[in-house]
């Protein structure tokens, strides 16, 4: 989907917004905040991606990065789980 | 897990038999491959859902994307060799 965001000029979160429900704005509101979206540098390496899975909305966001030796790196990983109503906090950030 | 299965191991097949007959070949992610990892739980009323898993399958459609990103190389399979891309 970031490879079609890239081929139509559109910022990768906001292209998906378009095309998805309400629940999933909250998700990508969340998922903007708490990658500081907006102030990401223009060469960043992050990339998106969003699901429905087990009846629960996810969204992930990687950044990678070239090395001085050219070889690419994982930096961070970043997700964002609407699972709904849960029971136990501590344990749900835990298996996630 | 993801990234095990995104960068690190695969099974191939020889003459019908596996070349990967045990952990040795079959490469785990380590410890020290493991990237920094943030998770956030939404706070909301919606019906419940999955927790483990649902963080699984996103991972290596992000990291591509990532990495196309970075080097204008879309990966079309999978596991594929991070430090060769």
């Amino acid at each position: 989907m970031d490879e079609v965001a890239h081929e139509a000029g559109k910022d990768p979160l906001d292209f998906r917004r378009r095309y998805l429900g309400e629940r999933d704005q909250t998700l990508i509101n969340t998922l903007e905040e708490k990658t500081n979206w907006k102030a990401r540098g223009k060469n960043d390496g992050w990339g998106v991606a969003i699901t429905e899975c087990f009846k629960s909305i996810v969204g992930e966001a990687v950044k990678v990065s070239k090395g001085t030796d050219g070889k690419v790196k994982i930096d961070k990983v970043i997700a964002v789980m609407d699972c709904g109503w849960y029971v136990n906090p501590e344990y749900r950030a835990g298996t996630s | 897990m993801a990234l095990g299965a995104a960068v690190k191991h695969a099974t191939e097949f020889e003459g019908g038999k596996a070349v990967q007959q045990n952990f040795n070949s079959y490469k785990m992610p380590r410890i020290s491959d493991i990237p920094e990892i943030e998770v956030h739980i939404m706070d909301n009323d919606e019906k419940p859902g999955g927790v483990g898993e649902p963080g699984l399958p996103l991972f290596a459609p992000a990291l591509c994307n990532a990495i196309f990103k970075v080097t204008g190389k879309p990966i079309r399979k999978l596991p594929f060799a991070l430090e060769e891309v």
